[in-house]
């Protein structure tokens, strides 16, 4: 039915790139938390280098994470708003909280490879045990925390936390790779180990994506408009996800990840400014 | 005069409503809200288009084809709905957005972070975050405060106050509520059949909305939600099937990162 003339019936979210840095960064950097948690729990021969390589890389990326938040937020002391209160029940406070959890992990995890005194009564195994949780709520977080709103695309469906948190171990085990061959610290089997791991996780994403985009139905429609569509398509699924499935691409399944934050986040503005759209999401009851 | 611990809110009758605006201008004389300039949007008689972070109070103008052909118009003030179970306030992550002792939804302006979580969240494109002169980033989230302040001294809303039709009616929302029931009654018996009810609690995901309104036609045409989600009763959906596959894909590369490739 039509609406009020052609005015939109939400406010759009006015999340820009700062935001959709965060969300694409904050993810990798718990992914590749992720990875140099399960690579210390296994510690066999190996394993190591790839551990210090993970915790490296999530490290310097979790901590870029705060400069973009208070960068969207405008003045530092805004961030610290979020941690005077603990309310779960905001996916936007608990990443607040989670994103503070995992930097301390992620500094500790660093600071134990370099000093043998600290990791006497802080092991890295203990380190990687409560961190690997946590990273996988940080990297399914991002997508609860678009979903919990009023967006239709953005709530359509529960697949968008699949779709984020599969392409957030994607572009983190990616970002390893990178860090490993930048460092030449990891040995070649190594990372051919990553290459596995890192394919795995885009197999995985391909399937959440479509299970996504199935799922949102009409309202998807905004991913074709002309500001998204090369972005999306091009970008975070033919760069992001084909092909890394067929060569070692690293640097194209990280940065297909970004892809994919910037087409959903724009896609969603769309979305929340498309009337009809909106008007026929709450047509029905749930 | 009002009492801290009740229940209040606003009964908004769009068939006593005349279009004068007056609410619109009474709410920004009282909160001391800046013009928001001269656009032309071509659309009726409505220049103001919608809420923002400096329009609270919003009147539409809908014109319709009547029988006769002629037009019918179809005025009403729009407003925050200060739903029982606030999208905003549950999104809000400084708590910054309360329930004050009024049981009415309010920015807290000194905690607010400038986030834009609310915006995102709230059914009916009410909340808006400011960014103007002097601190441009910095802005914060505004809306209506059902005159919280004019509240605190046992005063009605400005806009309820200066309605000249009592369109805009305050009060304790029981008692709201009886009224608006036994108006729809009364508009039924002359004959507006397709007049109805927006916001009442039964069956509703938000838990009923403490701006209530009556509406003359289907809640679309005045751009309103028939059933407004709450973002809140999806989460844990969202929360599982995002671990769920979150944990499997973990797994899956434990067990990749497991197997020596030749």
């Amino acid at each position: 039915m039509k609406g009020y003339y052609d005015e939109p019936a939400l406010k759009p979210p006015d999340w820009g790139w700062n935001v959709i840095a965060y969300l694409w960064l904050g993810g990798s950097a718990a992914g590749a938390f992720v990875v140099g948690a399960l690579a210390s729990l296994r510690n066999k021969r190996g394993d190591g280098a790839i551990a210090r390589c993970a915790f490296g890389a999530a490290t310097a990326a979790v901590l870029v994470c705060p400069a973009l938040l208070v960068s969207h937020l405008g003045r530092p002391e805004r961030f610290h708003h979020m941690l005077r209160v603990f309310k779960p029940s905001s996916p936007m406070n608990a990443g607040a909280w989670a994103l503070l959890g995992l930097s301390a992990l992620s500094v500790a995890a660093v600071a134990t490879d370099r000093s043998t005194m600290l990791r006497k009564w802080l092991p890295r195994k203990d380190v990687a045990l409560v961190g690997l949780p946590l990273g996988l709520f940080f990297a399914t977080y991002t997508g609860v925390l678009l979903g919990h709103s009023s967006v239709p695309l953005w709530a359509a469906s529960p697949m968008l936390p699949a779709l984020f948190a599969c392409s957030s171990l994607a572009s983190g085990t990616a970002l390893v790779s990178l860090a490993a061959a930048a460092t030449r610290s990891v040995d070649d089997v190594g990372r051919r180990r990553l290459r596995r791991a890192e394919r795995a996780a885009t197999a995985a994403e391909a399937i959440a994506l479509a299970g996504w985009l199935s799922q949102v139905g009409r309202f998807g429609k905004p991913l074709t408009s002309a500001s998204v569509r090369d972005v999306f398509q091009i970008g975070a699924i033919g760069c992001g996800i084909v092909l890394p499935m067929f060569v070692r691409a690293p640097f194209f399944c990280f940065g297909g990840a970004l892809a994919l934050r910037y087409s959903v986040v724009v896609a969603g503005k769309l979305s929340s400014q498309d009337q009809s759209a909106y008007l026929e999401f709450t047509k029905e009851p749930r | 005069m009002t009492q801290s611990g009740k229940s209040v809110g606003f009964f908004t009758d769009s068939s006593l409503c005349i279009g004068c605006k007056a609410c619109e201008v009474a709410c920004k004389q009282w909160n001391q809200l800046p013009a928001d300039g001269y656009e032309f949007t071509g659309m009726s008689y409505d220049n103001t288009g919608g809420f923002s972070a400096t329009t609270w109070r919003h009147v539409q103008f809908i014109e319709q084809p009547d029988s006769r052909g002629g037009v019918r118009w179809l005025f009403n003030s729009d407003v925050c709905k200060h739903c029982a179970d606030a999208p905003c306030e549950n999104a809000c992550p400084t708590a910054a957005i309360i329930r004050t002792e009024f049981d009415t939804v309010y920015v807290r302006q000194d905690v607010c972070n400038g986030c834009g979580y609310c915006v995102a969240a709230c059914p009916f494109g009410v909340l808006e975050v400011q960014h103007a002169p002097p601190d441009d980033a910095a802005g914060t989230a505004h809306k209506c405060t059902l005159c919280y302040d004019r509240l605190a001294d046992g005063m009605e809303p400005a806009c309820a106050k200066v309605c000249p039709t009592d369109s805009i009616q305050f009060g304790d929302l029981d008692e709201l509520h009886e009224h608006a029931k036994r108006r729809l009654e009364q508009l039924h018996e002359r004959g507006e059949t397709r007049a109805q009810l927006y916001g009442e609690p039964e069956g509703h995901e938000l838990g009923g909305l403490h701006s209530l309104f009556l509406l003359l036609d289907e809640p679309e045409r005045y751009n309103l939600p028939r059933h407004p989600r709450s973002p809140k009763r999806a989460m844990p959906s969202f929360y599982l099937t995002g671990l769920a596959a979150a944990f499997a894909v973990a797994g899956a590369i434990g067990l990749a990162l497991r197997s020596n490739p030749s």
